[in-house]
Parts: C-alpha cells; sequence; structure tokens
C-alpha cells in the first residue's frame, strides 16, 4: 500500500519501491538497481509496518446516509495503542442528533450513545467474554484496549482532551450489534449501534487515494 | 556484471548507462544484509494486486507463523491484502492449501460446535500459533514471538477460526481456495505449488455424490421391482394342462402315463411351472415327470418326492414333508408338448405290505409362465457396488481430512 | 442423468437384461434339455418302465 517512490539518480525516471520494507528497485529505464539507505535493517523480518498511518477513506465533510437518516461527519478523533489505532469520527444527522463512526481497520460501526446502566464504573472486572445486557440484547465483550487521544479535528462534544491512557471495551452480538464501553470519564460511556457495510453508508467527498478507484 | 551471491537476478546492466556496482561498496552490503534478513520469500510479491470478489487487493503485509506439537513444527504463510475502501482481507496458504479469510463482525454461537451464517461448524483443532517473521504493513503492530490461542471450527468450504489472547478475541471467516484460483486472481506467472494431504476445510470432491448414487440406486430398485410385479401379474392363472390321476402300488397294470398334447404358446421362450400334488397322509409318493416336446423331442426330466407324516410326541405335534411340489422349467420354446409321469412308492424297511399298498391319488398341473425372484435379487446385489464405491470414496477423503485434526469429532 | 452416466447406463443395462430374462423365462437351476425318449414313447406306453417303482411281485417285462 505504501510505496516509497524516488526517482533514479542515473536517469532522473521515477522509481517506486515495491512495498514499504523493499530494500531495491530497478529502474526501468536505465536498469540501474537502487538501493534504499533509510530503512532500519534490523527490523527487517521481525516487525511490521503499521498500515493506516492516517490513512482512513473519510474526512471532515464526508457526507453519507444511515438508517434513512442522512448525516455529514463534522469531527474527529484518532487513537493510538499499543498495536494498532482507531479513527471515530463525529457525525451530525439531519435530523439535529449525533452519533459516532468507528473506523477501525476498515471494519465500519455507527453507534449513538446511550444511557449506561448495570456497567460497573471500573473496567478491572471486566474481561473478554463477560456478557452483558444493554435493552433487549445480549453482548458478550471482545477486545479490551488501553489506548489514548492521538489527535482531534473538527467539531466534537467535548472542549478538551488529556492524553492519558484509557480502557475502551468492545462488545459484540450474534447478530451485527456492536456496542462500546469509554471509561474515560468518572462514569462510565456506552455507546451502542452496529456494523455497517462501506456500501450501505453511500458516502460521498471521501478522500481519494492514488491508484485506486 | 553480476553481483555474485545474491539469488535475485541481479544481473541487469543499463546498456546506456553502464552502471556497475562495486561490492565493496555501502549499498552492496545494505543488498547482502537485507537478502539474510529477507530468507523467506513470499509466494506473492508484496505489491501484487489479485482480484477477489471483484474487488482487487494489494498484497501488502506478509508473515510466517507456526504451531508446535511435539518438538515439532508446522509453518504456515499469511499474507495481508488491502483496499482503501473495502478494507482488510488476509490469505493464509499451508501445503499449497489457500484460505481467503475475512473478520467477521457477527459472533459464532455455540460451545462445542459453532453456527454461523446458517451453517454449523464442527471443532477441528486447537493450537498456539505464533509468528515467527513478518515483512511488510500490517493493520496493527505485528512483532515476531507473538502468540495468540487459536481454534478452527469447519465446515467445508468454509473456516472459523478465533484468536485469543489476554485483551481480546478475535473470529474471522475463511474459505477454501485452490492454488490455481489464487494465481488467476493475481495473474502471477507460472503455476502455484502443489497441494498435498487433505486441508481441515477442504470441499471433498465426492460431495454430494453418494446421495445422488444411493437415490439412483433406490430408483432402480424401484424400476426393478416394477418390472417383477408387471411380469407377475401379467402370468396367466390357468394351467395349459391339468389332469388328476390315481396310483396303485400293489396293481400289477403299468401305471405310467403320458398325457394328451397340449400348447406352450407364443413368440418365444418362457418359464413352464409343473405342479405336484398327492392325497398323502403318513404316506409318500415319488413321480419322475418330464416335459416332452412332440416336435423336436427334447424333454426336460426331474422327479418330486411327495409326502406327509405327522403325529404327537411328548404333547407336541409334528409334522413333515409336502404334499404338493413346484419345479420350473427354464426357457422352454413355444411348442406342442406332453408329459410322462412315472408314479414310484416301495415298501420302506419294516413297514408292512398293507401300509405300502395303499391308493395315493395325485395331480399334476403345468403353467405357462413363471417369475424368478430369484433374479430380482441378483440385479439388487449387481446395482450394490457403484453407491458402495462411492460412498467408499467420499468417506476415505473424510477420514483424510480428519486425521489431521486434533478434536475428536469426526465421522458423520 | 447427468450426474453419474455410468450408473445409469449400468444400472439401465442391468434392468433391460433383467426384463429379457424374465419375459423369456431364464433361470440357473432347473431341468436341462435332453434328447428325449424315441418317438415311438407314445406308441409305446410302460416302454420305459422303472423296475425301482413298486410293490414286489411286480410286472417287470415287457408287453
Amino acid at each position: 500500500m505504501s510505496h516509497p517512490g524516488s526517482n533514479c539518480p542515473q536517469c532522473g525516471a521515477k522509481v517506486e519501491f515495491r512495498w514499504s520494507g523493499a530494500v531495491q528497485a530497478v529502474c526501468e529505464f536505465c536498469g540501474s538497481i537502487l538501493v534504499r539507505t533509510d530503512l532500519d535493517l534490523k527490523k527487517v523480518g521481525t516487525v511490521a509496518d503499521f498500515a493506516l498511518e492516517d490513512a482512513s477513506p473519510i474526512q471532515i465533510n464526508t457526507e453519507g446516509v444511515h438508517d434513512k437518516k442522512a448525516f455529514v461527519v463534522v469531527g474527529r478523533i484518532i487513537y493510538e495503542w499499543d498495536q494498532g489505532g482507531w479513527n471515530e469520527w463525529y457525525l451530525m444527522f439531519n435530523d439535529g442528533s449525533f452519533g459516532w463512526l468507528s473506523d477501525a481497520q476498515l471494519e465500519w460501526a455507527v453507534t449513538k450513545q446511550y444511557a449506561a446502566q448495570g456497567v460497573p464504573n471500573s473496567p478491572d472486572q471486566i474481561h473478554p467474554g463477560k456478557k452483558f445486557t444493554f435493552g433487549s440484547t445480549e453482548f458478550e465483550v471482545t477486545v479490551i484496549t488501553r489506548a489514548h487521544y492521538k489527535g482531534v479535528e473538527g467539531q466534537l462534544p467535548f472542549e478538551y482532551w488529556d492524553k492519558k491512557r484509557v480502557t475502551f471495551i468492545d462488545l459484540r452480538t450474534h447478530t451485527r450489534e456492536f456496542a462500546t464501553l469509554d471509561f474515560s470519564d468518572p462514569e462510565a460511556q456506552l455507546y451502542v449501534g452496529r456494523f455497517v457495510e462501506f456500501e450501505e453508508l453511500r458516502l460521498t467527498n471521501l478522500r481519494q487515494f492514488e491508484g485506486w478507484t | 556484471m553480476a553481483l555474485r551471491g545474491y539469488a535475485h537476478t541481479l544481473t541487469v546492466t543499463c546498456s546506456s548507462c553502464h552502471s556497475l556496482l562495486d561490492t565493496s561498496s555501502g549499498e552492496a552490503s545494505i543488498l547482502k544484509k537485507a537478502q539474510q534478513q529477507t530468507k523467506i520469500e513470499p509466494l506473492i510479491p508484496l505489491g501484487c494486486r489479485g482480484k477477489f470478489d471483484d474487488v482487487a487487493y494489494e498484497a501488502i503485509g506478509f508473515q510466517q507463523r507456526y504451531t508446535s506439537s511435539d518438538g515439532e513444527h508446522f509453518f504456515w504463510q499469511e499474507y495481508v491484502l488491502f483496499h482503501p475502501y473495502k478494507g482488510f482481507r488476509y490469505l493464509s496458504e499451508y501445503n499449497g492449501h489457500w484460505l481467503y479469510i475475512r473478520p467477521t463482525e457477527v459472533l459464532p454461537n455455540g460451545q462445542y460446535y459453532q453456527t454461523f451464517d446458517g451453517r454449523m461448524y464442527k471443532p477441528f483443532q486447537k493450537a498456539v500459533a505464533r509468528t515467527g517473521y513478518v515483512i511488510g504493513e500490517f493493520p496493527w503492530r505485528v512483532v515476531v514471538g507473538e502468540a495468540v490461542a487459536m481454534v478452527d471450527y469447519v465446515s467445508p468450504p468454509y473456516i472459523l477460526s478465533s484468536e485469543k489472547n489476554a485483551n481480546e478475541t478475535t473470529w474471522s471467516a475463511g474459505r477454501y481456495m485452490t492454488g490455481e484460483e489464487i494465481w488467476k486472481a493475481f495473474n502471477l506467472p507460472g503455476h502455484a505449488p502443489a497441494a498435498s494431504g487433505v486441508y481441515s476445510n477442504q470441499p471433498n470432491p465426492m460431495e454430494g455424490k453418494p446421495r445422488a448414487s444411493f437415490r439412483l440406486f433406490g430408483l432402480f430398485v424401484l424400476l426393478a421391482l416394477a418390472v417383477l410385479i408387471g411380469f407377475a401379474t401379467t402370468h396367466k392363472n390357468d394351467p395349459v394342462y391339468k389332469a388328476s390321476f390315481s396310483f396303485d402300488p400293489a396293481a400289477q397294470t403299468d401305471q405310467s402315463i403320458v398325457s394328451p398334447t397340449f400348447d406352450i404358446g407364443g413368440s418365444h421362450t418362457t418359464a413352464v411351472h409343473v405342479e405336484s400334488r398327492a392325497g398323502v397322509s403318513q404316506n409318500w409318493l415319488y413321480l419322475q415327470i418330464a416335459l416332452v416336446n412332440k416336435d423336436t423331442n427334447i424333454s426336460y426330466d426331474f422327479g418330486e418326492t411327495l409326502s406327509y407324516y405327522s403325529g404327537v410326541d411328548g404333547g407336541e405335534s409334528w409334522s413333515e414333508g409336502s404334499s404338493n411340489q413346484n419345479t420350473i422349467v427354464h426357457r422352454v420354446p413355444p411348442g406342442h408338448y406332453y408329459i410322462r409321469i412315472d408314479p414310484e412308492r416301495d415298501r420302506e424297511a419294516g413297514e408292512s405290505v398293507q401300509s405300502a399298498s395303499r391308493v395315493v391319488g395325485y395331480q399334476v398341473a403345468v403353467f405357462q409362465g413363471a417369475t424368478n425372484i430369484g433374479l430380482f435379487f441378483i440385479v439388487i446385489l449387481l446395482l450394490l457396488p457403484p453407491p458402495i464405491i462411492v460412498w467408499w470414496r467420499y468417506r476415505n477423503f473424510e477420514n483424510q481430512r480428519w486425521a489431521e485434526s486434533d478434536m475428536s469429532g469426526g465421522s458423520e | 442423468m447427468r450426474k453419474s452416466p455410468i450408473f445409469t447406463f449400468y444400472g439401465a443395462t442391468l434392468l433391460m437384461l433383467f426384463a429379457a430374462a424374465e419375459y423369456t423365462g431364464y433361470g440357473f437351476m432347473g431341468p436341462t434339455p435332453a434328447r428325449g425318449g424315441p418317438k415311438t414313447v407314445r406308441d409305446n406306453p410302460g416302454a420305459s418302465r422303472s423296475h425301482y417303482g413298486g410293490i414286489a411281485p411286480r410286472y417287470v417285462g415287457g408287453k
């Protein structure tokens, strides 16, 4: 996905290294072998690069539809943790309500905030597999992440953010429903919604990527 | 100029620039070091794009993982496929078998078996999977040495896998693909490495065939039954010859009978059924019978023993013998026939002359057309091998599949 | 038919042979045809007279 590019020092033609960790490339025009000197060779073979460093196709002012209501993307929070990161996009619906579009490894979910009933205020007792009931649906804990804010953008429902680590808990069901528990405030916050397919959202005004249609 | 010692064909030189790489130069040593680190070449070169479900994904990452059992390591390869809108997919390759995988959003249902997307998945294998080698990009940071507890469930051609560590459980769903399909999707040169053995979710080439085969067998049985019943009901019930006689063992005259001529009709050979009855009570009678074709002089000879004995022995009554017998003569050509009957009755050892001299009445009837039920059973027997062979081949494949599993659930 | 042409052909052949066998009265066991007695047997009843059937004394000679 990331193809580091450069110009051939011999003939000036554009040369692309096939993938992020590629050490050499051959110039198609003059045939010189180009070698990258900027790579950390110790990492080769032992550590992967992290894809999606800021590669979400959504941007501020992207528009879409969810459950027959149109929305526009007004804000963004970037979260980061030990092994990766994800984006939460803040949505404003045309009926004045708000919601969140979560973009985690390009898996999409739209959630809204609900009162967190029956949820402990500390994530310490919660482990993967534990079950909770929200509304009439049973959810099961799947992922526990300790993350922090990496960055913010646009309009958000709060005014400040701090960089301390916070626990987020993902819950899933036997249907496509999805929930998240956010333990950043003294009280746990609950967001409930469902997974959606990229096409379902009918997004317009997306970010374009070179080389992809 | 050839860079010696390198696996890649770095023999390209620029014809117009004549650029050379000094083997002692910094660049060459970088190449050499990279060479040492990239000890495993992915079969699908990173940066290549392949089409799956009509979407082109780019291979951006590669890892080799392994599990250990009894000191032996089993390696398999994984690729990360990427599309900026469609997201991530994964390919897994083991011994030439390929899986196309996507993470699931919905949790499967179940304790031992898993129900997912309308299918039931059987547990196949549990293992601890470790990363041995990784290059390229992944949607999360992968480091060599990371371990997860992995459980595979299969419903060929699909597979469900769960991966667990302390903080998360993720599920993914995969579908079996052949090397040829992968090579075609990526438009790769040459041929995919051949698959060896049977993989956990590899579709059975005989899938559905045993059922179809036994259904066809069932159909043939019904048809054979129809043939049998059809012939059985079209045989004439009336005899072509029937007569009654009386045999006096003590008489001085010859008591053999030659019947009048009767017709066995039709345009083809038929089975002829000869029925003999005798009024024997504590007595027996032997009839030597011949069915003779008047014109060709061909005769069919056979004998019938007609007897009936009974008594009461210590409170229990018994009987033995049969006072009527049937013989079927096969493939009798149509024509004019008569029968010749020679009755016999010897005196038994210890029997009184009076007992042995009783007059016995007997009756012989000839019918045209008899059903051979034995042939029906032979047909059924001969129809059995094909579906049994098909079933055996199906079973054989499944046995090979489940031989690799470490869970007991295998046989249907 | 498309599922297994070989079995279909085999089964159909077996059935046809079976029907033909029933039609022509085919069978395995039973009296075998033999060149029978002289044509004159009708004119000569009692000519083939078994020596074993009967109570002694009994007529066993010729006419």
